[in-house]
């Protein structure tokens, strides 16, 4: 146990690890904040770097960028409506709104506690039950990956604004765009038009960073001559009885975090989106509407994707799975550092779990510090006149994209994506449907082709199997719940009895 | 390390006010390109990153690597032959381009290109959920035989290792089975684990810990003899002697440049990639993971691709899993 | 029965049957795709997807000659000039972007637009857009590698190999 603490307590007692974990932690917020650069691409530069050092110091480093990256998304979400990472699409629901009333220090404040009190669930599930988080992930067959996905396309009912058919239109749109490129499975051109160009498919970055941050830009190109809105920034700690009163929706989201962090085809980007979604149900009396600036739409999303980052670990350190992008690269350098990830990892060299956790800690609080600190600099940002801010915004926009995969096509679909998106909005779509199907999209392709081509096509074989399965019954079940919950049926038993809707 | 890439940045920036005398410098005068043409923490690119600081040294010169994925590696393949042949522009790939004509993925192949070095190759591991009665391949395969389309195999797509083994392995006899394609190894073997699949071919670097932990049972390695790393598991051609005129198979990781690139960029490249990949760091890394190391270059790294591509595409022929005939595409009948 | 509240926009009939088209586009290559044929086709997910595009595209065109117009034309809400030259330099940019490279494409932009928008002096301006690239130089060349778009009109110029 001595022992444990020991390896736990390395990186805050050696100096020289102490300052590089703060460090990736900083750098880590700013490479989140800004859209095109991912942790996944720090991570591996970060490798070619480290490789001559130890490698608890390469360790300590990208901890520390992965801790501070997936919260520096929140940023650029809050200030600009650009997600800066993939985890902070659901945060811009709500934190966007949030910085147009003036609010963007309290957004931000708020998002950095509760992203810390994610990142500490995260690491306690890490620390306490990874084996077991471990094994359960692996349960998930093809056709449970298909319920998740399905579960989280329900939330295009819930943000699709004025009607339903036009946020199945975006939602469904989203799903095709995301097709496009070689498909997976059998590697043959969907939507490529015979190019090579369209083979590597569309990300959804590019669609993120078109659809959210270039349309709403010349959206706001209408206002220009409108003063920006003063921000408040008086209180940027949020106050303790705040913080009080959401932590029980704060809590429920990191574990929402955790579980869908941990499961091997599933990141940060959807646990933020399903716990979004979840906050949207659960929580009868919002500070203010969804969409509007509810602090709910912001706190539980923020929980929800730094508490999938102990999540993905858990897979990495036990099994030697990656459990998203980042730790795929991670288990690269513990290659190239001469490790053997995989399930001996834990057993042969201990010190390495308990250092990571122990890390992971250290890299919250200093997430706790630097995210408090400089918000009011960030916040100014957005009281920049629009006549320069806004093609700022175009060009930030520009080289985000061009930085995903280094392709100038990505570009051009990211600038059509905005004025199609501009369009969309002018005509009363709402665009975050089109993005959700995009994430979504593949997942349920592969997923449903997968679970059927498992049952050699034979659906009655598929239904047999998937009732013999008791993970899949409960999710089944779930999703039956989360789907009549959205049937209003109190107006419908009036409406059937001749009354006027209530 | 970090002060490094900066100056060298700093100084890049510098010449575009005026120096063009850099044509007479000696190769090479500048930063080079890698593009790998697989994704961030898989084996092309582990491999890569992990050679790349030794050749580095070797050359001079830094080498800027980035990853452009996508369409199993027709983007970056294509990427790079856009590009001028001054040398200065390095492929990072691995064997799935000399599949491309034959599944119809990519007009462009390794054909206008040139192989700077083979770096090392994997020797494919036959594994199977370690819930299963097999103790054997002969025994996988015979039941495989015995219960047509029952079994589950996890496979990494058409022209995927998982996807030429079994094939191969139906060459001894037909069976028919289950294909789920995954992303990739990793996913596949986290299936295998879960019980979503019943066995798969995976590559020995990738599932060394997995056996070794008792998490999978590998049944064979995909060789004809034993690997160091593997010491344990039977070779393929125990339970099936014929499979050996196929071998060496299995997927390997190098580096490309454009064929019409100046004689002496070639040289010095080649030379530059011999001494890396000779380092023993590298050398380590590579057996350690269960790779054979290949550090082959020039005529013999042409007669393997070229055997690799006959063997491979006219299995996928005869399997009727090709898309476009090999005899069209000039590739000749394995001897 | 929001939609009472909102009033037809120009242009919004129209942009309803293009999403028609579009959704029957999606249809055509789920078909192609074997989508009709099996249940684990590639085709299926995309058939999905355009069914469900063009039947709620349907509702939505039926939806939209229900409503009351609004009487202003296309350019003042939809295009006002401030955004349709916006789109314009965007469309420029992008067109430019290849040929020039990153960092000229980017300086023109930059400094065409903000000068347009501001309508202030040209200087700061200028100044701006110098700034802005040298800013991403920094940090997405030298620091994260990213090798930016170099531009082939201006190959000849640079030393070969040139990484810029």
């Amino acid at each position: 146990m001595t022992e444990q603490i020991g390896f736990f307590l390395l990186s805050w007692l050696d100096p020289s690890l102490l300052a590089l974990t703060a460090a990736g932690t900083l750098a880590g917020i700013y490479i989140g904040a800004i859209p095109g650069l991912s942790v996944t691409m720090a991570a591996s530069i970060l490798i070619s770097f480290t490789f001559t050092w130890e490698v608890n110091a390469a360790l300590a480093l990208i901890a520390g960028v992965f801790t501070g990256g997936v919260y520096g998304g929140s940023r650029s979400a809050i200030l600009l409506n650009i997600p800066g990472a993939p985890a902070a699409i659901a945060t811009a629901l709500d934190g966007y709104p949030l910085a147009r009333r003036g609010e963007a220090g309290v957004a931000i404040g708020l998002s950095t506690v509760m992203s810390v009190i994610g990142g500490f669930v995260g690491i306690i599930a890490l620390a306490v039950a990874a084996p077991v988080i471990s094994d359960f992930a692996l349960l998930f067959a093809p056709r449970d990956y298909l319920l998740l996905a399905v579960m989280g396309l329900l939330l295009v009912g819930t943000m699709s604004g004025e009607s339903l058919a036009k946020g199945l239109f975006a939602g469904a749109l989203g799903v095709a765009l995301g097709m496009v490129g070689l498909d997976p499975m059998t590697a043959e051109g969907r939507f490529t038009l015979g190019t090579v160009q369209l083979m590597a498919g569309i990300p959804y970055v590019a669609a993120m960073i078109g659809f959210f941050g270039v349309s709403e830009a010349l959206v706001q190109l209408h206002n220009l001559r409108v003063k920006p809105v003063k921000q408040d920034v008086s209180r940027i700690v949020p106050p303790w009885h705040l913080v009080r009163k959401y932590l029980p929706l704060s809590l429920r989201s990191s574990l929402i975090g955790v579980v869908i962090g941990a499961l091997p085809g599933t990141g940060g980007d959807i646990a933020a989106l399903m716990a979004y979604d979840q906050a949207k149900r659960t929580v009868k009396n919002p500070s203010r509407p969804f969409g509007e600036g509810a602090y709910e739409g912001l706190i539980a999303p923020e929980s929800a994707n730094n508490a999938a980052v102990g999540g993905a670990y858990v897979p990495m350190l036990t099994l030697g799975i990656p459990g998203d992008a980042v730790t795929a690269v991670i288990i690269g350098a513990l290659f190239i550092h001469g490790l053997k990830p995989g399930p001996m990892l834990m057993i042969e060299t201990p010190h390495l779990f308990w250092f990571t956790v122990g890390n992971l800690t250290l890299a919250n609080i200093f997430l706790l510090v630097f995210g408090l600190t400089g918000i009011r600099a960030f916040a100014k940002l957005v009281e920049c006149p629009p006549s320069v801010l806004i093609p700022l915004i175009l060009v930030l926009s520009v080289v985000g994209t061009y930085a995903i995969q280094n392709s100038v096509v990505d570009v051009y679909f990211m600038l059509g994506f905005g004025i199609f998106g501009y369009l969309l909005k002018m005509y009363g779509f709402q665009v975050g449907p089109v993005v959700l199907g995009m994430i979504l999209g593949p997942m349920i392709d592969v997923s449903w082709r997968r679970a059927v081509i498992s049952v050699g096509d034979d659906l009655g074989f598929f239904v047999e199997e998937a009732f013999a399965s008791p993970l899949t019954l409960v999710l089944l079940a779930f999703m039956s719940f989360l789907l009549l919950s959205q049937v209003p049926f109190g107006a419908l038993w009036r409406r059937l009895r001749g009354q006027p809707p209530g | 390390m970090m002060h490094r890439r900066m100056l060298l940045g700093g100084l890049a920036a510098a010449p575009l006010l005026g120096a063009t005398t850099a044509r007479a410098q000696a190769f090479p005068s500048r930063d080079l390109l890698g593009v790998i043409q697989w994704g961030a923490g898989g084996a092309t690119d582990v491999t890569g990153r992990a050679v790349t600081p030794h050749v580095e040294a070797a050359l001079g010169q830094k080498i800027v690597l980035q990853n452009r994925t996508g369409g199993t590696g027709a983007i970056g393949l294509t990427y790079v032959h856009g590009l001028p042949s001054d040398g200065y522009t390095l492929l990072y790939g691995a064997e799935n381009p000399l599949l491309y004509k034959v599944l119809n993925i990519s007009r462009l192949d390794y054909t206008d290109f040139t192989p700077i070095c083979l770096l090392a190759r994997s020797v494919p591991v036959i594994v199977a959920n370690k819930d299963k009665p097999w103790n054997s391949l002969k025994e996988l395969v015979e039941d495989m035989r015995r219960n047509p389309g029952r079994i589950r195999m996890a496979s990494t797509g058409p022209g995927g290792q998982a996807h030429v083994v079994s094939t191969m392995l139906a060459s001894t006899g037909p069976f028919r089975h289950i294909s789920i394609p995954f992303d990739g190894e990793g996913p596949g073997l986290t299936a295998l684990q879960g019980g979503h699949a019943d066995w798969m071919t995976v590559g020995s670097g990738a599932v060394a810990e997995h056996v070794r932990a008792g998490r999978v049972k590998a049944l064979a390695v995909f060789n004809d003899a034993p690997l160091p790393s593997l010491p344990n598991v039977p070779p393929a051609t125990a339970d099936y002697p014929e499979l050996a005129r196929l071998m060496p198979w299995g997927s390997f990781y190098g580096v490309w440049a454009k064929k019409d690139i100046p004689a002496e960029a070639r040289e010095k490249l080649v030379a530059a990639f011999r001494t890396g990949t000779a380092n023993p760091q590298f050398t380590q890394l590579m057996t350690g993971n269960g790779n054979v190391v290949m550090n082959t270059s020039g005529a013999e790294a042409e007669a393997f691709l070229a055997r690799w591509q006959s063997v491979t595409a006219w299995i996928l022929q005869e399997a009727g899993a090709a898309r476009t005939d090999p005899a069209t595409l000039n590739i000749p009948r394995p001897s | 029965m929001h939609d009472q509240r909102r009033r037809r926009e120009p242009g919004e009939t129209l942009f309803g049957y293009l999403l028609l088209l579009m959704s029957l586009a999606v249809m055509a290559e789920g078909s192609r795709l074997q989508g009709f044929d099996s249940v684990s086709a590639p085709g299926i997910a995309p058939l999905a997807a355009g069914v469900v595009m063009a039947m709620s595209s349907l509702a939505i065109i039926l939806r939209t000659r229900r409503v009351v117009p609004t009487e202003a034309g296309f350019a003042t809400r939809i295009a006002p000039r401030d955004v349709a030259l916006s789109v314009l330099m965007i469309a420029l940019y992008m067109a430019l972007l290849e040929p020039v490279g990153f960092h000229i494409a980017t300086f023109a932009f930059l400094s065409a637009l903000v000068l347009y928008l501001r309508r202030g002096g040209p200087g700061f301006a200028l100044l701006v857009a110098l700034v802005s690239v040298i800013v991403v130089h920094v940090v997405f060349r030298m620091v994260f590698t990213v090798v930016l778009p170099q531009g082939w009109l201006l190959r000849g110029l640079l030393p070969p190999g040139w990484l810029l």
